[in-house]
C-alpha cells in the first residue's frame, strides 16, 4: 500500500511539469498581456518599460527557465488585475469553490444514489420512470437557466434564501480556513453559520442537479447488474431481509463505478463552476480563472490552472485509495503490481 | 435512528431560512456592482470599480460642484495664477485631518504629487499610475510655501491644469499611511480625508466597508456605513435589490429599466454621463479618405432611432464629440437629420453609385456609452445598407483584443467613445482629433487617424488660451471644422442609471463619473 502510493506520488511529477508547461506555453500564445494590463492611457514607453519588467521581452526558454525557477521555490508571482500574490487569490478563492463543492458533491451523491436505488429496486415501475425522466431533465436543464430560476422563485418571491455572495453584507466574520461555515462554528457564531449556509443551498443544488442526474443513472445501473447476480439469489435464498440484499450485498458490490462518477466530478467541480459561480455571485476559482484569461492576467492564470491540475491529480488519488478500502481485489493488486 | 437524523436534516436545512432574512438596516449603504475593485490607491488605478469607492475616501484639491464641471474648492479654500499662467498658489483648508490622525497640509499635497511627478519616487504605486502624464509635461514643480501654501510651477500655461487637479488621480493621501504600508500595500489600505474612511477589505467575498468620517469638514455623511459588495451577473444583481440583500446597484440591464421605474418598492436614479459613443471612419483606407464619402456615412446614420430604440430612455442622440455642458458646447447646430437620398448622391459624385462593401468593427462587451454595441452594430448597419454601403460586423473576441485591432488601424469603421476624465473640451477633442493620438499602437484613440494641421492649431491653442470665453470661441471652430470633414460621426451620449430601494434621497452622481454618497439621506427607521 505504502509502496503504491509512493509511486502514485512519483508519477505526479511528470504528469505536473506536463500541465505546467502546457499551461505555460498557452498563456503566452494568447495575445499580448501587456496591453490589457496598462489598459488606454498608456504611452507605449510605459508599455515598453512593463513588458521588460515582467520579463517578455526574454527569449522564451529563458522564460521557461525562470518561470520553473520560481515554481520550484513556491512563488507564483503577482497578479496584476488583484495587484496581490497570485497565493494569496487562490487561498482566498479556492476554499469557496471547495466548500461548494463539497456540499453540492453531498446533495448530488445522497440525492443521486437515493434515486438510484429507489429506481433499481422498483425497476420499470412508475418510481423508475419518474427518477430517470427528473435524471434527463438535470442533466439537459442549463445550469445558468436553473440557476436564476432558483434566485428569482426561492431567493426574490418566496424569500427564502439569500441572494448573491457567500455572506450577507452586514456579516462579519473573520476567516481561519476560507471554509465560512467551518469558520462560523470554530469561532461560535452561530448567526453566522446559518448565513453562510444559506448562502450555500442554493447554489449547492444548482451545481449538484448534473452530477446527481449522472450518480442516479450509474447507480440504477450498477445495482441492476449486481441484482441479478448468483450471489444475490444466494442471498435471497438463506431468507435474508430485502433490505439487507440490497444494501448489504448488491449495493456494497455496485459503488466501484458509482464512486468513480463522484470522484470525477468532484475533481471537475473543484475546478471551479464559472456559470453558477457567476449568477449566484459566489466568489469561487472558476469565476477568478476566467476574469484573468479575460485580462490576460498570465501570472493568475498559470497558478489557477496549476492548483486545478493538482487538485485533479489529488481527487483521482483519494478515488483510486478508495477503491482498494472498498474491495479486497484490488488492494491485493496494489501488493502484486510492486 | 433514521428518524433522528431526517430531523437533523430539516433543522440544518430550516435553520439558515429563518435566520439569514434579516432586513438590512436604513443607515447602511449596500451597494452592489459587478466588479471588484483592483486598487484603492488614487494614483495607482484607472478602473471605474476602484473610483467609486475611493472617491468617498479621498479628496482633491479642486472640486467639481454638485452636478457640474464647474471647478469649486475642495481641500483647497482658494486659488491664484500668477498672470503669465506659469505659478499656481494654492490655499490650503485649514483643521482637516486625514483618517489616521496625520494632519492635511502642504507636506501632504507634495508627497502626493510626487507620486505623480517623479518616476524614481520609491513610493510610487508600483504597478502602474496610469494619469502621470496628465501631470507630468505640465507640472514642473511642487513646493511647499508654508505648511497651508502650495505653490505649483508649471512648465507652460496650461488650461487644462486646473481640471486635471480635480481628477481622483490627484486626491491627496496620507504621506503617513503610505510611509507605514509602503506603495503597494496602501491600495489595499488607503487612508484619505474624505468623508466616509476605509474600514476592511474582504478580497475573498470581494466586499469593502467604509465607515462614517465623523470628523470630516464637510458635515457628517447621511449614513453611517457604505459596503460594496460584488455580483457579476446583471440579472442576479437586480434580484439581489428586489429580495433586500442589498439596497443600491448600478450595471443594470437597460431593458429592465422600465419595470424598475414602475415598482414602487425601487427608486431609479439617472445620471448625465459625460461622455460619447461614435462611429468612427478610418481615413487612411479608401474610399474613407474622401470626405463625400464620410459625408455620406454621416447622413446614413439614424442617431435618434438608435438612441430610442436601444437605450431604453437613458441616452441623448450626439450631435457633437462631446456632450452638452463642456465648454465650447455649440448648441445652436442641429441634430443631423438622415437624408439617404443625398447620401447616395454623395457616394455617386464619389464614383461609388453602386455602393461598396466595407468592414464595421464592433466591441463584443458593453461600454458606458455603448451599452448593447453589437445590436447597436445592426441598426448602424442597416443604415449603410440603405444607401449602399454594405459593411461586416467584426467583433474580435475581448475589448482588449478590440484595442489592439483598432488602435493599429485594422478597421475601415469603428465603434467606440471615450467618457471624460475631468469634464474638459481638451479631454474629448485632443483625444479624437491630435497627430499625438493617432500614432498606431497601444494609446492610440484617435481612430479615425486624422490629421489637420489646422485641427491641431486649435488644440494646441486651446490648451494654452486661460480665457474662458476665448477658449470656447477656439472649441466652437474645432467642432465646426469636424462637422465638416466628418472624420467620425457622434451617436450617442449615454446616461449612468443606478438604482436603489425607494426612500433613500440625495443621492448624486457627478457628470465626471464620480459617486457623491455622502450626500444620501437613509430613508427613516421604522
Amino acid at each position: 500500500m505504502g509502496r503504491y502510493l509512493l509511486r502514485r506520488l512519483v508519477l505526479f511529477v511528470p504528469v505536473w511539469l506536463g500541465v505546467a508547461t502546457l499551461v505555460f506555453l498557452l498563456v503566452r500564445m494568447s495575445g499580448d498581456p501587456v496591453l490589457a494590463m496598462v489598459g488606454d492611457k498608456a504611452s507605449p514607453e510605459r508599455v515598453a518599460e512593463l513588458r521588460e519588467k515582467l520579463g517578455l521581452d526574454r527569449p522564451l526558454p529563458a522564460q521557461y527557465a525562470s518561470f520553473l525557477g520560481e515554481l520550484a521555490t513556491g512563488d507564483l508571482g503577482e497578479s496584476y488585475r488583484t495587484q496581490r500574490p497570485v497565493l494569496e487569490d487562490l487561498r482566498d478563492y479556492f476554499p469557496a469553490t471547495l466548500e461548494l463543492t463539497l456540499l453540492a458533491m453531498l446533495f448530488a451523491t445522497a440525492g443521486g444514489m437515493a434515486l438510484g436505488i429507489a429506481a433499481a429496486v422498483r425497476r420499470n415501475g412508475w418510481v423508475d420512470s419518474a427518477s430517470m425522466v427528473t435524471a434527463l431533465v438535470g442533466v439537459s436543464v442549463p445550469v445558468f437557466w436553473l440557476a436564476l430560476l432558483a434566485l428569482k422563485g426561492l431567493g426574490e418571491s418566496a424569500g427564502l434564501f439569500p441572494v448573491g455572495g457567500r455572506l450577507s453584507a452586514t456579516t462579519d466574520l473573520r476567516p481561519l480556513t476560507g471554509l465560512f461555515t467551518l469558520d462560523a462554528l470554530l469561532r461560535g457564531d452561530p448567526a453566522a453559520f446559518a448565513d453562510a449556509f444559506g448562502h450555500l443551498v442554493l447554489p449547492a443544488c444548482v451545481l449538484a442537479t448534473v452530477p446527481a442526474a449522472i450518480v442516479t443513472r450509474m447507480t440504477r445501473a450498477a445495482l441492476i447488474e449486481s441484482l441479478g447476480k448468483d450471489y444475490v439469489r444466494t442471498a435471497r435464498a438463506k431468507g435474508l431481509r430485502e433490505r439487507t440484499v440490497v444494501v448489504r450485498h448488491a449495493l456494497r458490490n455496485s459503488l466501484i463505478p458509482i464512486l468513480t462518477v463522484v470522484g470525477m466530478h468532484f475533481g471537475l467541480l473543484l475546478g471551479g463552476a464559472v456559470l453558477t459561480e457567476t449568477v449566484f455571485g459566489w466568489p469561487g476559482l472558476g469565476k477568478y480563472t476566467v476574469d484573468s484569461v479575460l485580462r490576460r492576467d498570465f501570472r493568475s492564470v498559470q497558478g489557477a490552472l496549476l492548483l486545478m491540475a493538482t487538485t485533479f491529480v489529488v481527487v483521482n488519488l483519494l478515488v483510486d485509495l478508495l477503491y482498494g478500502f472498498l474491495d479486497p481485489r484490488v488492494r491485493e493488486g496494489y501488493e502484486e503490481g510492486r | 435512528m433514521r428518524r433522528f437524523a431526517t430531523a437533523a436534516l430539516a433543522a440544518a436545512l430550516a435553520l439558515p431560512l429563518g435566520a439569514c432574512r434579516k432586513a438590512l438596516p436604513s443607515s447602511v449603504i449596500v451597494y452592489a456592482r459587478g466588479e471588484d475593485s483592483e486598487s484603492l490607491d488614487p494614483q495607482g488605478f484607472d478602473d471605474g470599480e476602484s473610483s467609486k469607492v475611493a472617491d468617498q475616501i479621498f479628496e482633491s484639491l479642486v472640486s467639481f460642484g454638485p452636478g457640474t464641471c464647474d471647478l469649486v474648492p475642495g481641500l483647497a479654500e482658494s486659488w491664484t495664477a500668477s498672470p503669465d499662467g506659469l505659478s499656481w498658489e494654492f490655499r490650503l483648508r485649514k483643521g482637516v485631518k486625514f483618517h489616521d490622525g496625520t494632519p492635511f497640509d502642504a507636506e501632504a499635497v507634495v508627497f502626493t504629487m510626487q507620486r505623480l511627478l517623479d518616476e524614481k519616487n520609491p513610493l510610487r504605486p508600483p504597478v502602474k499610475v496610469p494619469y502621470d502624464s496628465y501631470y507630468r509635461g505640465i507640472v514642473e514643480s511642487v513646493a511647499a510655501k508654508d505648511p497651508h501654501t502650495v505653490l505649483f510651477t508649471l512648465e507652460k500655461p496650461s488650461a487644462t491644469f486646473l481640471p486635471n487637479m480635480a481628477m481622483f488621480a490627484a486626491a491627496v493621501v496620507s504621506p503617513t499611511a503610505v510611509r507605514k504600508t509602503g506603495a503597494a500595500l496602501f491600495g489595499k489600505n488607503p487612508v484619505g480625508t474624505g468623508p466616509f474612511r476605509f474600514d476592511s477589505w474582504s478580497q475573498g467575498e470581494k466586499k469593502i466597508t467604509l465607515l462614517r468620517n465623523e470628523e470630516w469638514w464637510g458635515g457628517k455623511a447621511g449614513v453611517e456605513r457604505v459596503i460594496f459588495r460584488t455580483i457579476p451577473d446583471n440579472n442576479s444583481r437586480l434580484t439581489a435589490l428586489r429580495s433586500g440583500d442589498c439596497n443600491w446597484m448600478d450595471g443594470i440591464n437597460c431593458e429592465d429599466l422600465d419595470a424598475c421605474r414602475k415598482d414602487p418598492e425601487l427608486k431609479v436614479w439617472s445620471a448625465t454621463g459625460m461622455n460619447v459613443g461614435y462611429l468612427a471612419m478610418n481615413t487612411e483606407r479608401k474610399p474613407f479618405d474622401d470626405v463625400r464619402v464620410r459625408r455620406a456615412v454621416n447622413l446614413a446614420v439614424d442617431r435618434r432611432k438608435v438612441v430610442e430604440g436601444l437605450y431604453y430612455g437613458s441616452a441623448r442622440p450626439a450631435v457633437h464629440p462631446m456632450p452638452p455642458g463642456t465648454l465650447g458646447y455649440d448648441e445652436s447646430t442641429p441634430l443631423p437629420a438622415p437624408d439617404p437620398a443625398k447620401a447616395k448622391a454623395l457616394l455617386a459624385e464619389a464614383g461609388f453609385p453602386a455602393g461598396f462593401d466595407t468592414e464595421l468593427y464592433a466591441m463584443p462587451n458593453p461600454r458606458p456609452y455603448f451599452p448593447s454595441p453589437l445590436k447597436i452594430a445592426e441598426v448602424l448597419k442597416a443604415d449603410l445598407a440603405a444607401v449602399g454601403i454594405r459593411a461586416r460586423i467584426v467583433s474580435p473576441g475581448d475589448f482588449s483584443l478590440y484595442r489592439e485591432a483598432t488602435s493599429n488601424g485594422k478597421h475601415a469603421l469603428a465603434m467606440l467613445g471615450w467618457t471624460t476624465d475631468n469634464g474638459d473640451p481638451d479631454n474629448f477633442l485632443f483625444t479624437f482629433f491630435s497627430k499625438e493620438s493617432a500614432v498606431k499602437g497601444p494609446g492610440a484613440l484617435n481612430v479615425s487617424f486624422w490629421v489637420d494641421p489646422r485641427m491641431q492649431d486649435l488644440l494646441r491653442a486651446g490648451q494654452a488660451e486661460m480665457d474662458g470665453a476665448k477658449r470656447a470661441a477656439l472649441y466652437r471652430e474645432a467642432l465646426a471644422l469636424v462637422a465638416d470633414q466628418v472624420p467620425l460621426v457622434p451617436v450617442a451620449h449615454a446616461d449612468t442609471p443606478y438604482v436603489s430601494r425607494a426612500g433613500f434621497e440625495g443621492f448624486l452622481v457627478q457628470p465626471s463619473g464620480d459617486l457623491v454618497l455622502h450626500r444620501v439621506k437613509p430613508p427613516p427607521a421604522e
